[in-house]
């Protein structure tokens, strides 16, 4: 059986009014039921403004963008928050805010204008930081947590909305290795919950590990749209990004693949200082210059 | 732990607004005739329950024909002005601003002044002070747009454009003003005083101030999402341009109404919501209650201090800014590296 269409994204052009170039043309894509979706492409490709069209913040110059059908940027935002919950590249607030209070905030979606969250609200944000990882952090205030606890936080948060499908942009990215493994590790538990999502990142190897789509942009283009076998490929990631990547089937080892960027360069990045490249000669005996 | 952080915030409200009936049983204590507590509690008691006065009649006079309406208004500018304050913070993200930084207050009395040289009605003068004081938020959000956001520092400096240019405006009306009659009126009232409170503004402007403080006051779980910014507030289900809309509407609206009543009194908007944070935290479910406790209590107190302090009446918005000043710049230094 076929999962139905949830998001379509219909031959979409965006421009920002004061610019003369398009941030993206053209686009037609859509997401089914249960997808997760990665969206790959260099900085400053529009990825983040292609996440806030479907989101209907932007209109889209040219084109449709839906959801179940309805053009996103008509759909009364109460509406939209119950369908689609979305987690920004957002700045700490500059209210030092708690952690719990935080998260509470995504229930605003179910509640009247004039309502305040009640008991069951709160039990929804506890349900929601348990499921990230984050109630030892409910009382902490937000300006003290790490950039990896924030981006779990708004996760909570859009998981409090209690809607099916979750729009992630650059989750990962300004995050320590450890901390993009744990918010994968968080996207991965949802998307086997059978939650739609849609992702924006900067790391296609982060699309071997859960995506089931993977799109990439290039100035306003789509240089591939597939299965991750069929776009993270040495050559479309090339013109995307303009290096050579290596990718590795590790599948006996590692049980997936991998893709690991190359210098421009070729391969080997040398140290400019001198004592530093002492070191690694002194550590790893077989070093050649 | 979650249940003690509520109950914290419970018995600071509890606190508070006992500091609140305190500070208003002294302030119809105080005052060229010092009225003892006992008889202010006859004279309240007759009055609500209907029962014979059992004090001299020139008491009741003074504690409900002066002072009463004087506290009243008072309370009203006290809690209205932190509470705009409180609520300017949270939609434009910025702890540093209030409705005096934003311009909002030079340009509610500029209308005001005009309105007072043109005519003598106080709706007039009202309409006008709200007129402008919206046009003043409109100019100085629009002046410190930058690539579609308003960055804190922008927004504070291009309040200090507005307001100047307003008080300029306001300046020239005194210039042209008549100098026996309007202009004497113009320059004292917007000094800010609660001297010449009349029943009758009261129970024009009360009402309003009192709907639009309720409203904010309904709203106040809403505003936290808009400090997230306009679109994630939309994402978690806001209808943000609406709800801004909204608050900015009756924030202007309540420092219209105290310009109307009392003239500019300055600093209560940004020092009050900030003493409340200390308290409460940045909620504005606690924040919002708070803030009405506390500016309430603290205009009444200081005007006490206005009345009683010399043998002529010192002005109110004087000694807001003698005392606010310093308080904020305590904040300011205590709370450094959240700016």
């Amino acid at each position: 059986m076929k999962n139905s269409v949830r998001i379509k994204v219909d031959s979409a052009g965006f421009r920002y009014p004061s610019e003369r170039k398009l941030v993206f043309e053209n686009l037609s894509f859509s997401v089914e039921e249960g997808e997760v979706l990665f969206l790959l492409g260099p900085n400053g490709t529009g990825k983040s403004t292609l996440l806030k069209t479907i989101m209907g913040f932007l209109i889209p110059e040219r084109g449709r963008i839906t959801l179940d059908g309805e053009e996103t940027a008509k759909i009364p935002p109460p509406l939209m928050a119950k369908k689609i919950a979305y987690v920004p590249q957002s700045q700490v607030s500059p209210f030092p805010f708690r952690v719990k209070d935080i998260v509470l905030m995504g229930r605003s979606a179910h509640l009247d204008p004039f309502a305040m969250p009640g008991r069951r609200d709160e039990k929804a944000a506890w349900e929601a930081m348990k499921q990230t990882g984050i109630l030892h952090l409910a009382e902490r205030r937000c300006d003290s947590v790490s950039g990896g606890e924030w981006q779990l936080v708004l996760i909570a948060r859009a998981l409090t909305q209690a809607a099916d499908i979750l729009l992630l942009d650059e989750p990962t990215s300004h995050l320590d290795l450890g901390n993009q493994m744990k918010v994968l590790d968080v996207i991965g538990d949802l998307a086997e919950r059978g939650i739609t999502i849609v992702i924006a990142t900067h790391f296609p190897d982060h699309a071997l590990l859960h995506a089931s789509t993977v799109a990439i942009i290039r100035e306003a283009h789509m240089l591939g749209y597939g299965s991750p076998e069929e776009t993270i490929k040495p050559e479309i990631l090339k013109a995307a990004y303009g290096i050579e990547v290596h990718i590795a089937d590790l599948s006996e080892t590692l049980g997936r693949k991998i893709c690991i960027p190359l210098s421009p360069k070729g391969g080997r990045i040398r140290s400019p200082k001198e004592d530093s490249r002492e070191k690694i000669l002194i550590k790893g005996g077989d070093y050649d210059s | 732990m979650e249940v003690s952080q509520s109950r914290r915030s419970k018995s600071i409200l509890i606190a508070l607004f006992i500091l609140l009936i305190l500070s208003m049983l002294v302030a119809m204590s105080v005052g060229r005739y010092q009225v003892p507590i006992k008889k202010i509690l006859l004279v309240l008691e007759s009055r609500i329950f209907g029962t014979p006065l059992k004090v001299e009649e020139r008491i009741a006079t003074v504690i409900l024909n002066v002072r009463l309406p004087r506290i009243i208004a008072g309370f009203l500018v006290g809690a209205g002005l932190a509470v705009s304050g409180a609520a300017f913070q949270a939609i434009f993200k910025n702890p540093l601003v209030s409705s005096q930084i934003l311009g909002v207050a030079s340009g509610a009395g500029f209308g005001a002044a005009i309105a007072i040289l043109l005519s003598e009605s106080l709706v007039l003068v009202q309409i006008s002070s709200f007129f402008f004081g919206l046009l003043s938020v409109f100019m100085t959000y629009m002046l410190s747009r930058v690539r579609k956001k308003a960055p804190i520092l922008m927004l504070v400096l291009s309040g200090i454009v507005v307001s100047s240019l307003f008080s300029a405006l306001t300046s020239m009306t005194k210039y042209i003003a008549d100098p026996l009659n309007k202009m004497p009126a113009i320059t004292f009232w917007l000094l800010g005083s609660l001297n010449h409170i009349a029943k009758k503004d009261l129970y024009v402007l009360g009402p309003i101030m009192l709907a639009a403080m309720a409203t904010i006051f309904i709203l106040r779980w809403r505003i936290n999402l808009l400090t997230m910014g306009d679109e994630e507030a939309r994402s978690m289900g806001v209808r943000s341009e609406r709800l801004k809309g909204i608050i900015i509407i009756c924030a202007t609206l309540i420092t219209a109404a105290s310009v109307c009543l009392c003239g500019i009194i300055g600093w209560i908007g940004l020092v009050i919501p900030h003493l409340g944070r200390l308290l409460v935290g940045p909620d504005n479910r606690n924040l919002i209650p708070v803030s009405v406790l506390v500016g309430g209590s603290f205009l009444i107190i200081v005007d006490c201090i206005a009345r009683t302090a010399s043998s002529s009446e010192i002005p109110i918005g004087v000694l807001t800014a003698i005392i606010g000043a310093p308080l904020f710049a305590i904040l300011l230094r205590r709370n450094r590296r959240e700016l």
